[in-house]
């Protein structure tokens, strides 16, 4: 009764707002509105299509949309609004070109801010600097709304020069897009301009320090990231959102900082969000990468409630630390659980298979991915099936998967095949994996010393020298080998052959009273993983100073007897070293865990965990 | 003893792990929104202004995002790119302020019942932990003295004032799930949180410990 005493255009908006989120009193409310003969005529057209839309009943909205007998802008922006918001913003181009072709109508104000959003979303460059152009020649050309979404636009796509051009412009600067602009610089590596404008914003709230820290270690700069996110700390802001804490605890799992790692644990828990998924996801993480798969374990078995993250993260991690039966297992209860696996967690549980040489179960695993889930595998996936497939000695079946793989194998797929080529004495086939790998152009010293080697076994000798020429070309020093140490709450850094002058006489003599009683249990170091053009007692010599012994024997002078010594190597563990470490491991008695850049090695008692398989 | 010859780099390399685990962590949407869309004109909600890494990739392939940033163009302030993406190791460790290896939050065993209403009452909790304590540093008395706060509800853990020796001794107990280097919780007061505990007493509860 009261609807037919309002003006009808009155009538129409008090129906729909009642209606609210709901679906049910939505459809009602049109239905009311169709039989009073409101419905098709404005302004109820475009209120139907944004509430449908905020009720996410998209289809409806498009439906209201196509029966509507006129569409003037105010629909067409509430369309636009709702699409671009969608799973599916790609669908605002053909919603444009109607509009522009069959309607004839001129965007304004509203619709131009919809497409930049979407733009921004698609992290379509194109559509979003021809909307800029539009723009710019139009009446809005104004106005700071459109312009804040063509800062968020360039910043997703990667052009925050260009968005700071459009911020320049703006007559009235929020913190939202101040916010949008410091994490668009962050974000894309423009680290120093983002701390820069950030200094600049009159008045930095938790979302701003948010966009900083995590765009920082977004890019790679973790330890700035700390850095700043103690000095937010010092600031005094509320922490009452969790994500700035799980972005520097992903700060301190890219920095292996396990001491740092477990004071935001424990400062998580002190702010109340330790039931926050996100942050004992990053916590998992964390743990994994500083070396203690027990407590990453412990967090994720805290974790009320898991997502997809939370499993992989953990398979990865137990993948990593060669517990392939854990990782097996919580395969097991996700799928249980009802979350369905991702392609990550596929190349972790691949990983796994390869560690423990269970080659059926991979084969099962590779087919279940796109039979069972959909997923088309990456080359990730591929060169990691790949591997497992090599190491057990499939080697046609991995020479049919590298040649037949709708991806162009790269060099660390051709090496996989090859070193295993060469591990099961297979000339023929190594010989001509070679060739592949040298045509395709190797980049890295460890590739062509393999390359080198085997051409010389099958004595291809004019192979032999063109790889000696692209060695002598590339700079066999590109990479230092350098290993960090956390004894305590001290942290140390080893470079390569350079002991520091405090602890010099100590390290030295303890490493040489180590090789002695390594000699004496039958040690002899191995030099042929050194690269560089030595004598052989210069090359033991260089073995000598590598970094990890450096760091190990510093862990063990320093730290707590008995207390496990942690290392973070940047390289590759070399042979020699390896044998070291299980040697190291037996005479003193002590864990030693050392994370190279490809996994993590447990030596305890002279074994490691990795199982010879790194 | 066969070794393994050097490899190339190998496909579960951290650098790109890494890549895909922490696109997977930073992709999650936040209350960012929320804020954002307060600046925003009603009707057509004008585009979504949230930073770039707090939106979720739409379907992107878990290290999509990561190879995106790999290929942008070279730039004063992008640092040279080494394989590790950890562009510098820390030089010393970072320690957060308060943390010095002296203060530690032990986390304990939950007791029995609901975290903000335990089935137990507060002075059983926190004789609980004196007890606990005591098991490391020799008595009671000694634990009184040495706990500096204590948490009874939510989460349940004690700060001691212990040497880091006696702290990995304390993880050994049973009952005690975690030893944590604490910090500030209030950096510009010195304050470590929880509820005060002076001179051997629990300072009286109040729901402003716990905020």
């Amino acid at each position: 009764l009261r609807l037919r005493m309002l003006s009808p255009a009155a009538a129409v908006v008090s129906a729909v707002r009642a209606a609210g989120g709901s679906p049910t009193a939505l459809r009602r409310a049109h239905a009311r509105l169709l039989k009073d003969g409101l419905a098709l005529h404005p302004p109820a057209p475009s209120l139907l299509v944004s509430a449908y839309a905020k009720c996410r009943l998209l289809p409806d909205a498009r439906r209201v949309f196509d029966e509507s007998p006129s569409r003037d802008l105010h629909l067409y922006s509430s369309l636009l609004a709702a699409v671009s918001n969608s799973d599916a913003p790609y669908l605002v181009l053909p919603i444009i070109r109607r509009m522009l072709s069959a309607d004839a109508l001129q965007p304004d104000h509203f619709v131009l801010a919809s497409i930049a959003s979407a733009s921004a979303r698609l992290r379509s460059l194109s559509l979003g600097k021809q909307l800029h152009g539009h723009f710019v020649a139009s009446p809005y050309s104004g106005d700071d709304v459109v312009k804040s979404s063509l800062i968020d636009m360039y910043c997703k796509c990667g052009f925050p020069d260009d968005a700071r051009k459009v911020f320049d412009s703006l007559s009235a600067k929020n913190s939202v897009v101040w916010t949008a602009l410091v994490s668009g610089y962050a974000s894309n590596g423009y680290t120093d301009e983002a701390l820069e404008l950030f200094r600049s914003m009159p008045g930095r709230g938790l979302f701003a320090w948010t966009a900083l820290v995590s765009g920082y270690v977004r890019a790679g700069e973790s330890v700035s990231a700390v850095e700043l996110f103690v000095e937010m700390r010092r600031d005094a802001v509320t922490i009452d959102d969790a994500f700035v804490l799980s972005a520097v605890t992903g700060g301190a799992a890219d920095l292996a900082a396990l001491v740092l790692g477990r004071q935001l644990h424990g400062l998580s828990m002190r702010l109340g969000f330790l039931s926050s998924m996100m942050v004992g996801n990053a916590l998992v993480d964390m743990y994994s990468k500083c070396s203690d798969i027990h407590s990453a374990r412990e967090v994720f078995e805290e974790i009320t409630v898991r997502d997809i993250i939370s499993w992989t993260t953990m398979i990865v991690g137990e993948a990593q630390h060669g517990r392939a039966g854990e990782a097996f297992a919580l395969y097991d209860r996700m799928i249980l659980a009802g979350v369905k696996p991702n392609e990550v967690t596929f190349v972790g549980l691949i990983y796994a298979c390869s560690h423990a040489g269970l080659v059926q179960k991979g084969r099962q695993l590779f087919d279940s991915v796109k039979r069972e889930y959909d997923i088309n595998p990456g080359l990730q996936l591929y060169t990691c099936y790949l591997d497992l497939l090599s190491r057990s000695g499939h080697l046609s079946e991995a020479e049919e998967l590298i040649t037949t793989m709708p991806y162009e194998p790269d060099e660390a797929a051709w090496g996989a095949l090859l070193s295993a080529c060469k591990k099961h004495n297979d000339a023929e086939m190594c010989v001509r994996v070679a060739d592949n790998l040298l045509e395709l152009g190797p980049k890295y010293p460890s590739t062509c010393v393999l390359l080198s080697n085997v051409y010389a076994v099958n004595g291809k000798w004019g192979s032999v020298s063109t790889v000696r020429k692209l060695m002598a070309n590339m700079k066999i020093n590109k990479e230092p080998g350098y290993s960090w140490v956390e004894v305590g709450r001290e942290s140390r850094l080893f470079h390569a052959g350079e002991v520091p002058v405090d602890m010099r006489e100590e390290i030295l003599v303890f490493l040489e009273e180590l090789v002695s009683e390594m000699r004496r249990r039958g040690y002899v170091p191995d030099t042929s993983s050194v690269m560089h053009d030595l004598e052989e007692h210069e090359k033991e010599h260089h073995l000598f100073l590598h970094s990890e012994r450096l760091a190990v024997a510093f862990g063990i002078l320093k730290s707590l007897p008995g207390s496990v010594i942690r290392v973070v190597k940047n390289l590759r563990v070399c042979g020699d070293c390896h044998t070291v470490m299980k040697l190291i491991s037996e005479i003193f008695q002590r864990k030693i865990i050392v994370r190279d850049a490809t996994r993590f090695h447990h030596f305890e008692g002279g074994k490691c965990s990795c199982g010879e398989f790194w | 003893l066969p070794v393994p010859f050097p490899h190339p780099p190998s496909p579960l390399g951290f650098s790109t792990m890494a890549s895909a685990s922490r696109a997977l962590l930073l992709s999650r949407a936040s209350p960012l929104h929320a804020a954002a869309s307060r600046f925003l004109r009603p009707v057509a909600a004008a585009g979504s202004l949230l930073p770039a890494a707090l939106v979720p990739s739409p379907a992107a392939a878990p290290w999509a995002a990561a190879r995106r940033f790999a290929t942008q163009p070279a730039n004063s302030s992008l640092r040279d790119s080494s394989p590790n993406w950890s562009n510098r190791p820390p030089k010393e460790t970072i320690l957060l302020d308060g943390c010095d290896f002296e203060h530690w939050l032990v986390v304990m065993e939950p007791p029995p019942g609901d975290g903000a209403n335990p089935d137990v009452t507060r002075d059983e909790i926190i004789d609980g932990y004196i007890k606990t304590l005591a098991q490391v540093v020799g008595s009671e008395d000694e634990a009184r003295m040495k706990i500096y706060s204590v948490s009874t509800r939510h989460y349940f853990a004690f700060g001691a004032l212990v040497s880091e020796e006696l702290s990995y001794k304390l993880k050994e107990l049973p009952k005690v799930r975690w030893v944590l280097p604490d910090s500030y919780l209030d950096v510009r007061n010195k304050d470590y949180g929880g509820e005060p505990f002076i001179d051997g007493q629990a300072v009286p509860y109040d729901p402003k410990y716990h905020e």
